[in-house]
């Protein structure tokens, strides 16, 4: 069996990284522990990343740009922004059922310690490919006049504060259905919440 | 391109002049001003000589021209083009025409004669550019195409028409763009050479008018980044443009012009509705996104503190 | 007999309709402008400030003056609709130094390029391309850019201030050209320094001196025009320092008294395009000497008062004028105080909903921007033209000014002449 590649080696310490980050939150998980779980020596995980919040910074790039691409392909799509908005829905809550970690880890780890992102990523810059695709979402469908016009982020907020929450409180375990029942009911709320008057 | 075919001259050291008519359609004289402006108009006069200009001295007056339909070298046509407009009581669509077809190059002159500009605006239907109506090639010259170079813009720098002439009178090729605009004064945006380029750069806008900070593009509804034109290169009246002195591009060397709203930016959601040109929304959004996390701080203050 | 002249060399062109005797002395004139362009139904439907792109499109040589027009006629629909708004000192002084060297570069170009030319050419004169003057307007128009980014159809005065926002490096620079334009005034078009110019009008000596303007004085002497060309004797001015003057008797002015009669126009089976413009219902003389007679500058005043209204009179009220202009740039140069605001943002223009007038002292008179603004969207728009004054077209009981100053000349030719002492647009009087 050929050898992994230094970059494979790093994208599975940071599927273990990411499960225990989203799982003990950013200060309780510390690099030993991170080696620890993966196998490896502490020394040899500072070969691969040179600090921990270096790793939580390249996990939430790649938790990005996972998202970013799913986005893409759906504003590639030939589909209505109604059916965009329902697609968008249904991706995040298949996301958040079949890896809650990623999900998790955004919520738990990326919003909620700023201080750590602050230095290496600053604004945006780290979940850029997936802003980006939300705003080609939205800028495409007040184009072709589906979405009303408004300030980006009054719309953004909307709608990825929507789905957070949902997957939060879905985390809490208080829902009474599975959250994928809800899909069409807040993909409908989300679009005439949106859509033009 | 047709050029010029060389004279022989008794003296040698005075080669015969270009015969030039200088005809009106629907216009505000803008660019006949604009062309005075040159600095360098004597030595232009002297490859040139006007059979007909509206307001410099020349060899026949308006209604010695179009009663004897003089030959030329060029012609350059300002303003719009209808066909029931009359000039000295001929109407343009044979005046048009005859002229055209008794002349060797055809400047259309202005972004009116170009492509209808401003006075296409009260009879759209009647009033087009000379070769264009706005974006299609429908005008009524449209079998003489060959023969004409498209200066757009409102009004035209005199230094592109007398680049142009220059060219002419030297027999070079030049080469055009897909209406007929030399590519070299074309080639440009009215974006490059802009003072403001920086805060573009960084994504910067400017709060409001009067600064000599930020970037028109974001909210002042600057169309620099999508206006072909060597505003920022060849500066206005040698010292100026309109993005140096705070004003937002109106597009005016474009088709399109005039668009409306003209002093804001369309945006859908933020976002401008116009990207600066050739540039997929998605590589700018992602690059605008990063430029602009990073809070350049001297970008943010002003360029000098304390002018009193 | 009934001649048609086509009025070439002006900004577009007009057609009289001469009615002469035997001897040739023009008994009728018919003043007719056959273009018409809409520039109003334009602006009718667009955003408020879009009129700052389009107004200036009026006109070629005197857009600032349709911008600055344009822009105080938003600002007083701001006012109206119950919204303040500040112009730093800074802004208007700015809005004035530009608006100054469009008249300027105005009546050289008038000097050069149509009165020199078109009285030679009828003394049978070679008359060559005036480069000194064409530079020398250019030079005036680069002052002008180094505020309005360029001249002509800048944009750059929007309610609230301007765009620019100048260094001393501009203000250096333009002082520079005005001490070029004064040299070139002062040694070319005068023949005295520009300071001893009103002393030799009040003097009545100024046909003595040695320039080019005096050089038009003999031309119109040899031609017998200098003292022809006497109109009503009506005079106004709706811009700055408004006021009104019948004869010799002074009054205010009200933008209210002004009326348009289009009764002559084609559209009601008449011959011109061109609307007459009144006040009080009579017509009224715009313009330079209008404007040196209500200002009471002394030397027009007392050439008017030795000669009236008489070509010499007006021809000599235009360069005056321009002697005050460039006095008046100066002083607003040296004075700019470059550490105010260039612009106050005012409300958003999509609030107003008023009606707004824009009076400006153009290069040929006064000229106003009338308009009517919903949620900042223009729904009228009317403008009324300095030559629509002076160029308008009455009937024999009650002349235009400019009909009535031709009316007596010994030829078609001659009167022709005196019509361009009121230098013609004819873009701006059919917009």
């Amino acid at each position: 069996m050929a050898r992994p590649t230094k970059e494979e080696r790093k994208i599975s310490i940071m599927t273990k990284a990411l499960e225990l980050f989203s799982k003990e939150g950013f200060y309780q998980t510390t690099m030993p522990s991170i080696a620890e779980k993966i196998g490896m020596s502490v020394g040899n995980l500072y070969n691969y990343f040179t600090s921990k919040e270096m790793l939580a910074k390249d996990l939430i790039l790649y938790i990005a740009n996972i998202l970013g691409e799913h986005i893409r392909a759906i504003n590639e799509s030939d589909r209505t922004t109604q059916e965009k908005i329902e697609a968008i829905v249904h991706m995040y809550f298949k996301i958040a059922k079949d890896r809650p970690e990623t999900i998790e880890y955004f919520l738990r780890v990326y919003l909620s310690n700023r201080e750590v992102f602050q230095n290496c990523c600053s604004g945006m810059i780290c979940v850029s490919a997936f802003v980006t695709e939300m705003m080609i979402f939205f800028e495409e469908g007040v184009r072709c006049g589906e979405l009303r016009d408004q300030d980006f982020f009054s719309a953004f907020g909307l709608f990825m504060g929507y789905l957070g929450g949902m997957v939060f409180i879905n985390g809490e375990n208080i829902l009474s259905k599975p959250l994928e029942e809800y899909e069409h009911t807040i993909a409908e709320n989300i679009y005439y919440a949106l859509k033009t008057r | 391109m047709n050029t010029p075919s060389p004279k022989i001259s008794t003296m040698p050291s005075k080669p015969v002049k270009l015969r030039v008519i200088w005809l009106q359609g629907i216009t505000c004289n803008g660019n006949t001003h604009s062309f005075l402006n040159d600095p360098s108009l004597g030595s232009l006069l002297e490859c040139i000589e006007f059979i007909h200009h509206p307001l410099l001295p020349c060899s026949k007056t308006l209604k010695e021209v179009v009663k004897k339909l003089p030959k030329s070298d060029i012609l350059i046509f300002e303003g719009a083009y209808r066909a029931d407009f009359e000039r000295a009581e001929i109407r343009m669509e044979s005046l048009l025409m005859s002229l055209a077809l008794r002349t060797k190059h055809i400047i259309s002159l202005g972004s009116c004669a170009s492509f209808g500009g401003i006075f296409k605006e009260s009879a759209s239907e009647h009033i087009s550019g000379i070769l264009f109506d706005k974006e299609s090639e429908s005008g009524p010259l449209h079998s003489l195409r060959k023969k004409v170079i498209t200066l757009s813009g409102c009004p035209i720098h005199p230094k592109w028409i007398s680049f142009v002439i220059d060219m002419i009178v030297q027999g070079k090729k030049i080469s055009l763009d897909e209406y007929r605009r030399p590519k070299e004064l074309y080639g440009y945006l009215v974006h490059n050479g802009c003072l403001r380029n920086e805060y573009f750069e960084w994504k910067v806008d400017s709060d409001h008018f009067g600064t000599k900070e930020g970037c028109l593009y974001y909210a002042q509804g600057c169309q620099g980044p999508f206006t072909h034109g060597s505003c920022n290169k060849i500066l206005w009246n040698g010292v100026s443009s309109k993005t140096r002195s705070g004003t937002p591009c109106v597009g005016c060397t474009e088709p399109s012009f005039p668009r409306t709203e003209l002093f804001t930016t369309k945006t859908y959601m933020s976002i401008p509705a116009e990207m600066p040109l050739g540039v997929p929304k998605r590589s700018y959004l992602a690059l605008a996104g990063a430029a602009k996390s990073f809070h350049i701080k001297r970008l943010e203050g002003k360029l000098i503190d304390d002018n009193s | 007999m009934i001649t048609h002249e086509l009025i070439e060399r002006i900004e577009g062109e007009a057609i009289l309709d001469f009615k002469t005797d035997k001897s040739g002395i023009v008994e009728e004139a018919d003043i007719r402008f056959v273009h018409f362009r809409g520039m109003e139904a334009i602006l009718e439907g667009r955003n408020a400030l879009d009129a700052l792109v389009i107004a200036p499109r009026v006109c070629g040589i005197c857009g600032h003056s349709h911008l600055i027009a344009a822009v105080r006629m938003i600002e007083s629909a701001y006012i109206d609709a119950g919204f303040s708004l500040t112009i730093t000192p800074k802004a208007h002084s700015i809005r004035e130094i530009t608006l100054k060297c469009e008249l300027i570069q105005n009546h050289i170009k008038w000097l050069y390029l149509v009165m020199l030319h078109e009285s030679g050419k009828l003394l049978g004169e070679e008359v060559n391309v005036s480069l000194k003057a064409l530079y020398v307007t250019s030079q005036i128009n680069q002052l002008s850019a180094l505020f309005s980014g360029q001249w002509p159809h800048s944009s750059y005065a929007i309610p609230g201030g301007v765009t620019c926002d100048p260094t001393h490096i501009e203000v250096m620079q333009a002082l520079k050209i005005l001490s070029e334009v004064e040299q070139f005034v002062g040694k070319e078009v005068l023949g005295c320094p520009l300071e001893k110019f009103e002393l030799h009008l009040k003097n009545d000596s100024h046909r003595a001196l040695e320039g080019d303007f005096s050089k038009l004085l003999h031309r119109f002497e040899r031609l017998n025009l200098l003292n022809s060309g006497k109109s009503h004797g009506r005079f106004l001015v709706l811009g700055e320092n408004a006021g009104s003057l019948d004869h010799s008797e002074r009054s205010g002015a009200d933008v209210a008294l002004v009326s348009e009669d289009s009764s002559h126009t084609f559209t009601h089976g008449g011959k011109t395009h061109a609307k007459n413009a009144l006040y009080n219902g009579a017509f009224y003389e715009t313009g330079p000497l209008a404007r040196a007679l209500i200002t009471e500058r002394q030397g027009i005043a007392s050439l008017y008062q030795r000669y009236g209204d008489c070509a010499q009179t007006r021809l000599s009220a235009r360069i005056d004028e321009m002697v005050t202009l460039i006095a008046h740039v100066r002083l607003l140069l040296t004075s700019l105080d470059l550490s105010q605001p260039s612009f106050i943002p005012p409300s958003h223009i999509e609030s107003i909903s008023g009606s707004g007038v824009g009076i400006v002292e153009a290069p040929r008179g006064s000229l106003i921007h009338r308009a009517r603004i919903e949620r900042g969207k223009i729904v009228e728009y009317s403008i009324i033209t300095p030559t629509q004054w002076n160029l308008g077209n009455g009937t024999a009981s009650n002349l235009g000014v400019a009909q009535r100053a031709m009316i007596g000349a010994e030829s078609i030719t001659k009167a022709s002449l005196i019509f361009r002492t009121f230098d013609v647009c004819s873009v701006c009087t059919t917009h």
